[in-house]
């Protein structure tokens, strides 16, 4: 069904890399986090902020709307895929309203995805929820796909070159997880640039 | 046919009275709720008493940002009742359970929030999600249709156990590859860890695994005795892991553990509020 898997361990590996090829290329702070662990094995997240465009209040602002985004790329063992925790708030640290959350990513998805206003089943992937590590209260977008996903990248890729089933190599890792940041980082105004996946 | 022991989990039942703290003269609310279930699905509940009691409109901000406290603390609202109760220290509190209800400084950073923009029945689904992700890579939860998974959540919301079962059967049936479980431990600065790893029902050896090799897998460098407790019952540390969570899996799907020191006996107090184990079960 699936290609080779990813694991934690292959996820933490792959993020030196994937920290090396985006910090390059974005003008924004990004950093490596240890945030627990399970089992043995460190749970670690990439973790960047940025300020982006928001959904226009109303027609009548002229001042842009500025959204600030704290972004937690992590790992799902669950899902065996990355997965995003983001805070969305004022430029002034005042949290957004759950309404205008929701506003945010339906309007960075449908500009993205050109699916017309409404059809979006939003409610269905988007949750507020405590961050499996640090408790706070997160938005993520639900992983029940992007395993799926994951799997065609990593079957692209070559990935399982040992027959093992799970990704061991790690910039093939690397480039899987860049790919879908690609996809999903749209969500919360985040563009990769193509450059990233360069060598 | 129904297990008698999923049966008495799911009617287990607590006793809460909620108090205004703002405003004495109002009166509290009793409710006996179910262990199993969520506080914010009593949250329309609790508006119309405010209204009615204490002059406080159901639109107003106050209402609609209302959040819970027990022993000065925010009720994380997002665990199930029972388990949130199994958790207070220093030992669970006497029945009825106090807790508080506040209308001012919703703490943004501590609780998710519920309403209209993020509902609790999608939270429920999310959390059913990933247990199925774990036990089937998502297979059986992705293969039943919008109507079953409504029907789980109308199934808990109403009490209606054997709604509920029908559906959650198909979800706790057949071979796992993972089993979803959390560890909790309250810590003494009311902070709460949260545990949770990939562990098979089986060892290599093929015989279960039991909680004493569960401990292992997710703490393996803690070496204090503790208990594992879930319902308020502690559990021997030699049950296999597989059994518990077919008999004592919360409706999420997730077998919510409670660590605790042990030579601290906290899952004998409060009696009535836990479910009597028939210890002569077979495993």
């Amino acid at each position: 069904l699936s290609g080779p898997m990813l694991s934690r361990s292959a996820f933490n590996e792959a993020l030196p890399q994937l920290l090396a090829r985006l910090s390059g290329r974005l003008s924004w702070p990004m950093r490596l986090a240890t945030v627990g662990a399970e089992s043995d094995t460190p749970v670690m997240e990439l973790q960047t902020s940025f300020l982006v465009a928001g959904p226009a209040a109303d027609a009548s602002d002229s001042a842009p709307v500025l959204v600030q985004v704290r972004l937690h790329i992590g790992f799902s063992s669950a899902y065996a895929c990355p997965v995003l925790h983001f805070c969305l708030s004022q430029p002034d640290g005042v949290p957004l309203a759950a309404s205008d959350a929701a506003d945010f990513v339906r309007v960075n998805v449908e500009s993205s995805t050109g699916e017309a206003a409404g059809q979006l089943d939003l409610a269905s992937v988007l949750s507020q929820v405590p961050h499996p590590q640090l408790g706070c209260p997160m938005y993520t977008l639900h992983p029940c796909r992007t395993a799926e996903l994951i799997g065609r990248l990593t079957s692209a890729s070559e990935a399982d070159r040992d027959g093992s089933g799970e990704v061991r190599d790690t910039n093939a890792a690397a480039l899987a997880v860049l790919s879908w940041l690609t996809v999903y980082g749209r969500a919360v105004g985040l563009q990769v640039p193509q450059s990233a996946s360069c060598s | 046919t129904p297990d008698s022991i999923q049966r008495q989990v799911w009617d287990g039942k607590l006793p809460v009275c909620f108090v205004l703290p703002e405003d004495p003269d109002v009166p509290p609310l009793y409710s006996l709720v179910p262990r199993v279930g969520y506080f914010p699905a009593l949250l329309d509940r609790l508006r119309a008493h405010l209204s009615r009691h204490a002059g406080i409109d159901e639109d107003s901000p106050g209402a609609q940002q209302l959040w819970l406290r027990s022993a000065g603390r925010p009720l994380r609202w997002h665990l199930p009742v029972g388990l949130l109760y199994d958790l207070e220290r220093p030992k669970p509190p006497p029945l009825p359970w106090e807790v508080e209800i506040r209308t001012r400084d919703f703490p943004t950073d501590e609780l998710v929030s519920f309403g209209p923009n993020n509902s609790l029945e999608s939270y429920f689904l999310y959390c059913l999600k990933e247990a199925d992700a774990l036990k089937h890579r998502a297979r059986v939860i992705n293969e039943m249709g919008e109507r079953e998974h409504r029907q789980l959540w109308q199934g808990l919301l109403n009490d209606q156990f054997d709604q509920f079962s029908v559906v959650n059967r198909k979800l706790m049936e057949g071979e796992a590859k993972y089993l979803p479980f959390r560890i909790y431990q309250q810590e003494a600065d009311g902070g709460l860890s949260v545990l949770q790893c990939l562990a098979k029902p089986h060892r290599e050896d093929s015989t279960p695994l039991t909680l004493s090799d569960l401990l292992r897998i997710c703490m393996p460098n803690f070496a204090d005795p503790v208990t594992l407790a879930t319902h308020g019952v502690s559990l021997p540390m030699e049950t296999p892991l597989a059994w518990a969570y077919d008999k004592l899996a919360y409706p999420d799907n997730f077998l919510h553990l409670v660590l605790q020191p042990s030579r601290c006996n906290s899952a004998g107090d409060g009696e009535s509020s836990a479910m009597q184990l028939d210890s002569s079960s077979e495993f």
